[in-house]
């Protein structure tokens, strides 16, 4: 059931869920240089072996803050339309295979939450939040909605 | 999907452009032999295939033109154009069924009956016709066995593999060179060791020779982009009602497969162009004395990193004087502006935004959308176009497109602790901002810099891109020069310049593109990513563009006036054959020339140089060439021209004459040196081009248009007269005649003591006697006094004549 394991992951110390089939890998960030003059969530690309990966600032979404690059620590890397992405997370906390599917957010999550995803993922009793990075990666338009 | 149906599709996909060609090829010149077999052959496959995967649709299609060329073949009816383009038909349904049967999609069925009933309709007419002289048979015979098919036996085996199995390759190459890269570095930090660096060494050059395999595998014969050309000259023409022949040639250069799909749209176009507004209808070809079938010709070569492709037309080309009138019309440019406007401007207006040549809108062009469109397209993949013009006679059209899309030539440079990247292609010169040339001010809201007397914008970088500046730095920033295409140019300024390298350049995340200022993202050697800057799309964010009609601001005629605007005087630097370096002024340099050391004698007593069947004085070069070429200056004061031998050049500088040349020596020396001057700490030698052509004085190297004065000899049918004294009178600077035309006057009239009569219209007469010692008194010079005889010129002749308006 390869479909339910889950990276569990943290964002802006808040516990989230990516389904492990999107993400590619788990990377240390490397020298990170800035991109100006476009989104902020944008933080910057670095460099993984010979790609080039675009770095997302997942913590802007949440606290509108753009994080310090100087922290950058972990990446999860995902493929979207051929471009490498990594998602700046303060920490990957494990891999699980979780019992059910994902469930359809109630109601808002308020803030940031909505861009990132919405389902949710009951684990133990605890629902958490199931991050979709195509969400994050087309930040763009749901902004601008 | 079914592994045979795969095979089958990209078969008949393959076969099915070649076949295109083959049928125009063979419509222009319809025989029976190979061509019609190879066609009756495809059929054939395609038939047998499509049986035995149950394809009834294309087995029908294939049967029933297998059927009439089968016919055809038979009867050695001649091949009618209806009749081609009937099966050409068949050919264009074969292929989307090809298309939808790979796509699982359906095409609706009931339209193949109606194409089948075309081709048989065209061939009752082609049955009806006389059936073709047996001429084929003849020819085989008188040439032997028919010729075979050249390169059958030499096919290279190939295999299909997917792109993607490609892209895996080149990138995993590219990761190797990173890798090795940074194996590099920690040698280098290690030290040394000579086994190490041997292996490292051998490592070395089979990375690079398989990055340079796998970069051929994405190479692509410009075959892919030709290939269909023939077909769309063929319906354009046969559309039109115009008879058009293609020439293609170079169509096995190789290009990258991305570039192939780029370039393939804007051929398309101006071949559509060509025939639609170039070639004009048969009718007014004949009347202006042209052959009735039009041709367009394409040419495509390598050059260096770049590929080069000419398309020519033999139409009537752009009439530039309409051009200007409807680009009035659409309020494109002012008619004053127009009326300043060179004829290379006014050509390149065809590229301008909704303008069109054509006054008719046709199906197939004159929308006023496409040149424009072509010209970005091209610009946008680092390529660049030029028109050349021949009004009435035809259009030139150059492209130029770099081998690949994905490795650019770049420079890379920093501003703000940050690195960037700009294609070479966009700049043209790179400046200091604290340099004497340039002038910084502020006009409106954008800063503009005077560079060689030219206005334009800069955009700071580190402030456009909101970025923070190091402090205190200002002052030394580079300033590149860029062509954002247009002829529009403007300077970004940057903190430095660092270096050039060919990058191998992707396309960055979507939100990466959105802002439209980059252009891709690469990684150079040093392993960290680089976001390499769109040109124009940089102007267009800080608001710097070309006003609309001022498009043309010329930057580079400008940086050729600019000089003559002041004191300076430029100047060629040089080292002689006397090992000195020494200067001559531009303004007496006509151009440097490469001469073989055999064109070079010793006569007359200085050395002379052959070229263009005249001798001219060579200065410079006493003891004869030591090189088997030499270099030299060709000097030209108006009237003369003498060369001055030169080992090198090097360098051209700007002297400022009022204060830089220090006179040297006195006015009477005899001496080739004016005044010297410093150069990079260095005396340089001033050379006098007045003392030179003084030198060489009235050698008889006079410019061959320029009018003599005519001297007459009289007595001519005396050999002494053509003999001895014409050479002389000839170098005095006259031309010598014998005879005087209708409303001819000469200038001077020297007679012989034998002569018998005086022209009446002669000026001047200055007469020669037999004798040292004459009976008229010293009327007359002895015939062997040279001093007398060219004194006598000189008071008769020219110098009285050039003191004549006193």
């Amino acid at each position: 059931m390869t479909n339910l394991l889950y990276l569990r992951i943290n964002i802006a110390g808040r516990d989230v869920v990516l389904p492990a089939s999107k993400v590619d890998s788990v990377v240390n960030i490397g020298d990170i240089i800035p991109v100006p003059y476009v989104e902020p969530h944008i933080c910057g690309l670095f460099a993984m072996r010979s790609k080039v990966v675009t770095l997302i600032d997942s913590q802007w979404f949440i606290t509108g803050k753009k994080a310090d690059i100087a922290d950058a620590g972990t990446g999860v890397v995902v493929s979207i339309d051929g471009h490498v992405y990594a998602l700046m997370v303060d920490k990957v906390c494990d891999i699980f295979e979780a019992a059910n599917g994902p469930k359809k957010l109630p109601s808002s999550a308020g803030s940031g939450w909505d861009v990132l995803g919405t389902n949710i993922l009951e684990v133990d009793g605890a629902a958490l939040l199931v991050i979709e990075p195509e969400y994050l990666i087309g930040a763009r338009n749901s902004l601008a909605a | 999907m079914d592994d045979l149906q795969q095979e089958f599709i990209l078969e008949t996909r393959e076969t099915l452009e070649l076949m295109t060609a083959e049928l125009i090829a063979w419509e222009s010149q319809p025989d029976h032999g190979e061509r019609l077999d190879t066609i009756f052959r495809f059929f054939h496959t395609v038939k047998g295939s499509a049986g035995f995967l149950a394809l009834p649709r294309f087995e029908t299609l294939a049967h029933e033109a297998e059927n009439i060329l089968a016919l055809l073949r038979d009867t050695k009816k001649p091949i009618s154009p209806p009749l081609v383009t009937a099966i050409l038909a068949l050919i264009d349904r074969i292929a989307e069924l090809t298309n939808a049967l790979e796509q699982g999609s359906e095409i609706h069925d009931q339209d193949d009956s109606i194409l089948i009933a075309q081709l048989h309709n065209a061939w009752t007419d082609v049955d009806h016709a006389a059936p073709v002289e047996e001429q084929d048979e003849l020819i085989d015979e008188a040439f032997g066995a028919p010729v075979q098919q050249v390169g059958q036996q030499n096919v290279a085996r190939t295999i299909r593999i997917s792109l993607k199995l490609l892209d895996n390759m080149m990138n995993g190459v590219s990761d190797m060179v990173l890798a090795r890269n940074e194996v590099a570095r920690h040698i280098r930090e290690v030290g040394s060791d000579p086994s190490l660096d041997l292996a490292f060494e051998r490592l070395s050059s089979s990375i690079a020779e398989l990055r340079e395999t796998v970069g051929r595998t994405r190479m692509q014969k410009l075959d892919a982009v030709f290939a269909p050309l023939p077909r769309i000259v063929r319906d354009l023409g046969q559309e039109m009602g115009k008879d058009v022949a293609l020439e293609c040639q170079g169509s096995d250069v190789e290009l990258d497969r991305e570039m192939i799909g780029m370039v393939r749209d804007p051929l398309t176009h101006i071949i559509r162009n060509a025939i639609d507004h170039g070639i004009e209808n048969p009718q007014i070809r004949l009347e202006s004395g042209k052959p009735v079938q039009g041709k367009v010709n394409i040419n495509a070569r390598q050059s260096g990193n770049h590929i080069i492709i000419s398309i020519k037309d033999d139409g009537e080309g752009i009439d530039t004087q309409r051009l200007v009138r409807k680009a009035i019309a659409a309020n494109i440019c002012s008619a004053s502006q127009a009326a300043a406007m060179s004829e290379q401007q006014r050509l390149n207006l065809i590229f301008e935004n909704g303008l069109s040549t054509s006054d008719n809108v046709s199906a197939i062009s004159g929308r006023g959308v496409g040149m424009d469109v072509v010209r970005s397209n091209i610009e946008r993949i680092g390529g660049s176009i030029q028109l050349q013009n021949n009004y009435g006679k035809g259009l030139d059209i150059t492209i130029r497109v770099p081998l690949t899309l994905t490795i650019i030539s770049c420079l890379m440079f920093g501003t703000s602790d940050q690195q960037f990247a700009i294609p070479q292609s966009a700049i043209r010169e790179i400046t200091m901002a604290s340099g004497d040339t340039v002038f910084m001010n502020q006009v409106g809201e954008h800063n503009f810099a005077c560079v060689r007397g030219q206005q334009l914008p800069v955009i700071d970088l580190a402030n456009l891109l909101g970025m923070a500046k190091p402090e205190g730095k200002s002052h030394d920033a580079v300033l590149i020069v860029i062509d954002a295409g247009a002829g529009f140019h403007y300077i970004l300024s940057v903190d430095h310049v660092m270096d050039q390298e060919d990058l191998v350049v992707r396309a960055g995340a979507p939100a990466i593109m959105a802002s439209g200022i980059y252009a891709g993202t690469t990684l150079p050697d040093h392993g960290r990513p680089l976001l390499l800057i769109d040109p124009n799309g940089l102007a267009a964010h800080a608001g710097v563009s070309a006003i609309s009609g001022e498009a043309v601001n010329d930057y580079n005629k400008n940086a050729d006036d600019e000089a003559a605007k002041h004191n300076d005087l430029p100047l060629l630097i040089f080292r002689d054959y006397q090992q000195n370096e020494r200067a001559m002024p531009l303004s007496a340099i006509e151009r440097v020339e490469d001469f073989a050391a055999n064109k070079i004698a010793y006569t007359a007593g200085r050395s002379r140089l052959t070229h263009d069947g005249r001798a001219y004085p060579l200065f410079g070069l006493d003891d004869g060439p030591s090189d088997s070429m030499i270099k030299a200056i060709r000097l030209f004061d108006g009237a003369s021209i003498i060369y001055y031998a030169i080992q090198d050049i090097v360098d051209m500088h700007d002297v400022d004459s009022a204060n830089a040349l220090q006179p040297v020596g006195n006015l009477h020396d005899d001496s080739p040196i004016s005044s010297i001057f410093i150069f990079d700490g260095r005396q340089i030698e001033l050379l006098d081009p007045h003392w030179i052509f003084s030198q060489f004085d009235n050698e008889g190297q006079r410019h061959a248009s320029e009018e003599k004065p005519i001297c007459l000899l009289q007595a001519s049918d005396d050999g002494w007269t053509r003999q001895m004294l014409a050479p002389l009178i000839a170098k005095a600077g006259y031309e010598v005649r014998y005879d005087l035309n209708d409303g001819e006057k000469a200038e001077i009239c020297i007679a012989s003591d034998n002569a018998d009569t005086m022209l009446a219209d002669a000026g001047e007469v200055i007469a020669l006697r037999d004798r040292p010692i004459g009976a008229d008194n010293g009327n007359s010079v002895y015939r062997y006094d040279r001093i007398g005889i060219l004194g006598a010129l000189q008071n008769r002749g020219r110098y009285k004549h050039a003191g004549g308006a006193k």
